[in-house]
């Protein structure tokens, strides 16, 4: 399951090693160019060129450019991932090599102009920027490439990039001059003189165009920057007119590597940080073909194999639709065992009248008018046969068998060896009751893995396993449950990718047959939705972890404006559905009632769902937390001075005042000293304040004082981060974590947060 | 070249890390109800997490902080601030120690650390931190350079760095156009470009004027009293959003007055742009200085001063012109006044208005009637310099609305 990533981190490792591999090579060219400075080079041109205002239509659009480029560079820390390409390299060297043979002769200038002309002619063939898989894998060549190179080139092409619309004439000038020193010459390149800088990035063409783009709609680019910065690039300072001297300054800088670092690869160095990514998902997609097999063996040992009215349920299908109410009678049976089990079942028939009232209340949902015209159909052709469409019925099967595993166990055997590794015990989908009352064992002891894969199992008992996605089914009120189980829980464990892949078959959750009207002989008299409110929740919910928070405010408006209705027919004196039935008034209270808090649930995604963009507004914050300020000064109570003051250290978290924060968030420990948020963010908040043993202790003392409430994924985050720059010997203290961890965390402990991958 | 020369073994461990804001932990809020098969299980795990806000526990952010998870991203004018660890690893004490950070952009180097001084001894185990702070102030590559020179115990000198790379990206595209107004009022309008990935809350967007001009900021609408911004009450700009700002311009009097006109390219001023990203990441920029250039109202500029928005028709009225002379020339100028298919000019035409000096200007009554109804424009002025017999025609310099009189007594 963790191959993926393991996968991907050893072809990192891999191409490091290619760096150190090739580190003669590098330092030679280290040398030379230290010698070079070819970074001050560059200041002093920008400081003689710089004219800034000269240029901003072409310069902005060079911003422009480099933005698109650089977002596609800047995904991660290292060095090695540059847009750069090999043939910029061979040019760089060439410049160097000549600009020794010149005796440095030549003028700051036109040693950037060199590089840029070169520059140029190598970036024709080079179409797109490498992004880092492209390095990673086929281009072993520019892997070669050392980051300091890079780094000084990059500086090259930041010069190029400033004082524009001078660069034709200076390259007229410098052409003849020396020839010898450009690959480029053969190829002439007059199309891309005019702004010849931006064919850095091979889009010569456009930047003819784009200038005028601009000025058709009469807009000027503007230059930004920060505004403390004027005086440098408004008053050019000429103080510094050597010309190809070395400044001291730099030799001291990079010079000096050569002696102190060996190994090239190291020269730029990772911020520590890491990747810990809470909502991503390393199983998704992975390890779904791969279980196929099994399937069968769970099927048989659970269950007996499918039942054959499925079969005939196909038939039906591909035979144009005979009759689906005889089918529909018998198919829910098998299941029945499982049923037995499930507390609740509405068998008793002197509750049958409460529970009907329930049942009405709780699965009322309004379908579609398409949808409702087949139900119509199917209670008053009880006796004929009611076509419908294959597309129109709902067909779920489970995507992908297992994903069961313990990944903290994983770790331990990694670490900390097999001794201790056997200590780990979990529950898992064997060894508790296969039924409901195991499921519900499984997901409270957080072992949500074991639980999906339960889930499964009791699915595949219902004639929904694996592959049987398409194939005609019958569902009842406990297959839709177990649905919503195993899918909540995926989503729950951040498997989004496997949860939509799931959730396909059920379409928008408004297909007839989920519906209790459309098995009229299973559930007679009885109507609504099968599909429990919180799937729909759910379902709704689902796309904005995958990126499409818009799909998921569509769904949850639609699910808004069925509340609405339903409230309104509620206070119409109609039933929830709209139908003219008599409910009692305590009844109607209580149906209110639940149908409020449904909205309010369905108001609360929409919030989460907008929350998913971060906002910064301090000032709206600020008001809104004076508001609650005011309306709880007056109940005065321990938990409300705890708000306020959370509050308080959160506003001043947000004008970067992080000692003042940290201050209140101390205050609110001397109330309540055993308070996790108050406790860690004021560990947080000493981390900025520079005191990193400080905040190490506040943590740790933390997890100590009681290490089964406060080993959250957050805390330990933070906790393994502070190792990590604390000291390079992070990693006893990190398998410390792991082991305190096995004792209380089920297999759903996301052990991304210990860093040990 | 001692190529396989062993890696240096370091007493001390340098680690850095870029403090970006802390994040708000999120979890995934998932829910049932109490009949759901689950029971209360679901809700229960979520009221046992730390990370939830007691009574908001569907919420998905809670209050915990978390560490930045990775560099991110950093944009010109936001704030580059990093955590610098130095940690004695061994078990021996070690002396004179020396932090030093350095910020390489392209043209200048800057010393971050907050102090020089060196440190007399660490201990093992223990540390020296540092928070550095820099404005980013350049596009482009930086390099932090951080030096660490230290005496072991034995007496030896011992010294090493560590670079860190990163790119510094523009967060904004601020394009500008100029709208030049008959009465010397100049219209700004400047779209303001989110190009980071995440979204902004643009906090502060003004125009700070040159010395020349008063500025009046066109983004709100007063309604009962209350300045309403023009983009509602959405605050915050989602990634490659625009947004237009407008602002008016009015040259101030003893300019507009000294000069005559304002003539060629002039500074408008500059806009200052705040902005504030996740748990008030702030940032700031600044344009350079806006320039317009002042339209060009040729060697003698005819302005009008009044002119009634309505007029009967076929009865005199009255408008005042401005004759300013924009050359650089002495001018003696004729008026002669033209009539149209609808204006009729009343008065001499081809009178004297005498010398006028340059950046000099005079106010001329003049009086004529409209002979068609509806919507006129007022046209048909010539002045001729005499000095280089140059006529200037001004045609189409007003319009003005003439009705029947009679519909206007019945109103």
């Amino acid at each position: 399951m963790e191959s993926n990533g393991s996968n991907a981190k050893d072809a990192k490792s891999a191409s490091d090693e290619e760096d150190s591999g090739d580190r003669v090579q590098q330092k030679t060219r280290e040398d030379i160019l230290f010698h070079e400075e070819t970074i001050d080079l560059g200041g002093d041109e920008f400081e003689s060129e710089g004219n800034e205002t000269i240029s901003e239509d072409s310069n902005n659009f060079i911003d422009k450019l480099n933005e698109q480029m650089m977002e596609s560079v800047i995904i991660s820390d290292s060095p090695n991932n540059s847009e750069d390409d090999t043939g910029e390299l061979g040019c760089l060297q060439e410049i160097v090599e000549q600009m020794e043979a010149k005796d440095n002769q030549k003028t700051a200038a036109e040693v950037s102009k060199e590089a840029f002309l070169s520059n140029e002619s190598e970036t024709e063939h080079e179409e797109t920027p490498k992004d880092i898989s492209e390095i990673g894998t086929d281009d072993q060549a520019s892997l070669k490439e050392e980051s300091i190179q890079e780094a000084v080139k990059e500086e090259l092409k930041l010069i190029n990039s400033i004082p524009v619309e001078r660069r034709p004439n200076n390259i007229d000038e410098s052409k003849p001059e020396d020839p010898i020193s450009l690959p480029s010459t053969g190829k002439p390149t007059p199309e891309a003189e005019p702004i010849p800088v931006c064919t850095i990035f091979s889009q010569a063409n456009n930047v003819n165009t784009q200038p005028q783009l601009f000025l058709h709609d009469g807009f000027e680019p503007q230059m930004v920057k920060s505004p403390s910065f004027s005086s440098i690039i408004e008053t050019p300072v000429k103080s510094n007119p050597q010309v190809v001297q070395p400044s001291p300054s730099l030799s001291k800088f990079f010079g000096d590597t050569v002696n102190t670092n060996t190994l090239a690869s190291d020269f730029f160095d990772s911020f520590t940080t890491s990747s810990f990514i809470s909502v991503s998902n390393p199983n998704a997609s992975s390890s779904v073909p791969e279980q196929m097999s099994s399937i069968s063996s769970t099927g048989d040992s659970s269950h007996a194999s499918p039942d054959p009215t499925f079969s005939v349920g196909n038939g039906r299908t591909e035979a144009g639709g005979p009759p689906n109410s005889l089918e529909i009678s018998q198919s829910p049976k098998p299941f029945s065992q499982i049923q037995a089990v499930f507390a609740g079942s509405d068998d008793a028939f002197a509750t049958a009248l409460n529970m009907s009232e329930l049942d009405r209340r709780n699965d009322a949902w309004l379908p579609s008018e398409e949808t409702r015209n087949v139900l119509i159909s199917v209670a008053t052709q009880q006796y004929s046969t009611v076509f419908i469409d294959k597309d129109n019925l709902t067909m779920p099967g489970l995507k992908f068998d297992n994903i069961q595993g313990d990944a903290v166990k994983d770790l331990m055997l990694r670490f900390l060896g097999e001794q201790a590794a056997v200590k780990r015990q979990v529950l898992n989908a064997n060894s508790v009751e296969q039924s409901f009352v195991g499921l519900k064992q499984l997901i409270s002891s957080k072992n949500w893995r074991a639980a999906v894969d339960l889930c499964g199992r009791l699915l595949t008992a219902h004639g929904q396993g694996y592959g049987k996605s398409g194939l005609p089914t019958n569902h009842t009120t406990d297959s839709l449950q177990l649905w919503f189980v195993r899918l909540a829980l995926l989503v729950k464990l951040s498997l989004f990718q496997n949860a939509e892949m799931e959730f396909e078959p059920f379409g928008n959750l408004d297909q007839p047959d989920l519906y209790y009207e459309y098995y009229p002989h299973v559930y007679p008299g009885r109507k609504g939705s099968m599909v429990p409110f919180s799937m729909r929740i759910l379902h709704a919910e689902l796309p904005q972890y995958l990126g499409n928070p818009q799909e998921s405010l569509d769904r949850l408006h639609g699910m808004k404006i069925v509340c609405t209705k339903i409230l309104e027919n509620l206070e119409q004196g109609l039933a929830e559905d709209g139908s003219m039935t008599n409910i009692a008034q305590e009844n109607r209270q209580a149906s209110v009632q639940l149908w409020r808090s449904r909205l309010g649930r369905v108001m609360y995604s929409m919030a989460n769902c907008l929350l998913m963009m971060k906002i910064g507004d301090i000032k709206t914050a600020e008001k809104y937390f004076q508001d609650v300020e005011k309306a709880t000064h007056k109940l005065d109570g321990l938990q409300s001075q705890i708000m306020v003051l959370m509050n308080r250290a959160f506003l001043h978290l947000g004008q970067n005042n992080f000692a003042e924060a940290h201050r209140f968030f101390t205050e609110i420990l001397r109330i309540d000293s055993s308070n996790a948020v108050a406790n860690n963010n004021a560990a947080v908040c000493l981390l900025y304040l520079g005191k990193l043993k400080d905040s190490l202790r506040q943590l740790e003392g933390m997890v100590q004082q009681d290490p089964k409430h406060y080993l959250h994924e957050s805390v330990l985050f933070n906790l393994t981060t502070m190792y990590e720059l604390e000291s390079s010997r992070s990693m006893q203290k990190k398998q410390a974590l792991l082991e305190a961890v096995a004792l209380k965390e089920g297999d759903s402990f996301n052990t991304q947060c210990l860093k040990l991958g | 070249m001692d190529v396989n020369q062993p890696k240096q073994e370091h007493l001390l461990a340098l680690k850095v890390m870029r403090l970006t804001k802390p994040t708000l932990f999120t979890n995934i809020p998932v829910t049932c109800e109490e009949r759901d098969l689950p029971g209360n299980l679901f809700n229960q795990l979520m009221k046992d997490d730390p990370s939830t806000v007691n009574g908001a526990e569907t919420l998905m952010l809670g209050e915990m902080l978390t560490l930045p998870q990775n560099f991110g991203n950093i944009f010109l004018g936001e704030t580059f601030s990093s955590y610098i660890s130095v940690h004695n690893d061994s078990n021996q004490i070690v002396k004179d120690i020396l932090v030093k950070a350095d910020l390489q952009t392209s043209s200048q180097r800057l010393n971050l650390s907050a102090s020089s001084a060196a440190v007399a001894e660490l201990k093992p185990d223990c540390c020296i931190d540092d928070v550095i702070h820099h404005e980013v102030k350049e596009i482009g590559t930086h390099i932090l350079v951080c030096a660490v020179s230290y005496t072991t115990q034995m007496g030896e000198k011992m010294y090493f760095r560590k670079f860190f790379k990163f790119q510094v990206l523009k967060p904004l595209d601020v394009k500008t156009k100029f709208y030049n107004a008959e009465t010397d009022e100049v219209f700004l309008e400047a779209q303001i470009q989110n190009i980071t990935t995440s979204p902004m809350f643009m906090e502060k967007v003004s125009l700070e004027p040159s010395i020349m001009y008063n500025v009046a900021e066109l983004n709100t609408v007063d309604t009962a009293g209350e300045r309403a911004s023009t983009f509602g009450s959405r605050t915050h700009l989602q990634p490659m959003d625009t947004r237009q700002y407008l602002y008016c311009l009015k040259p101030k009097q003893e300019f507009a007055e000294k000069a005559g006109v304002i003539k060629g390219v002039t500074v408008i001023g500059k806009l200052d742009i705040v902005w504030k990203t996740n748990l008030g990441e702030r940032g700031r920029l600044q344009t350079s200085q806006l320039q317009r250039m002042a339209p060009g109202y040729g060697d003698v500029r005819l302005s009008l001063e009044t002119i009634p928005d309505t007029v009967n028709l076929e009865e005199p009225f009255d408008i005042t012109c401005k004759i300013t002379n924009c050359s650089e020339r002495t001018m003696d100028l004729v008026l002669e006044m033209c009539n149209t298919n609808s204006i009729h000019w009343c008065g001499v035409s081809g009178r004297q208005l005498g010398k006028l000096h340059p950046s000099s200007s005079l106010h001329l009554a003049l009086t004529l009637l409209s002979s068609v109804q509806g919507l006129q424009s007022v046209s048909g002025l010539r002045l001729t310099d005499t000095f280089l017999k140059r006529t200037y025609e001004y045609d189409d310099i007003a319009q003005v609305c003439v009705i029947s009189s009679e519909v206007k007594k019945e109103s």
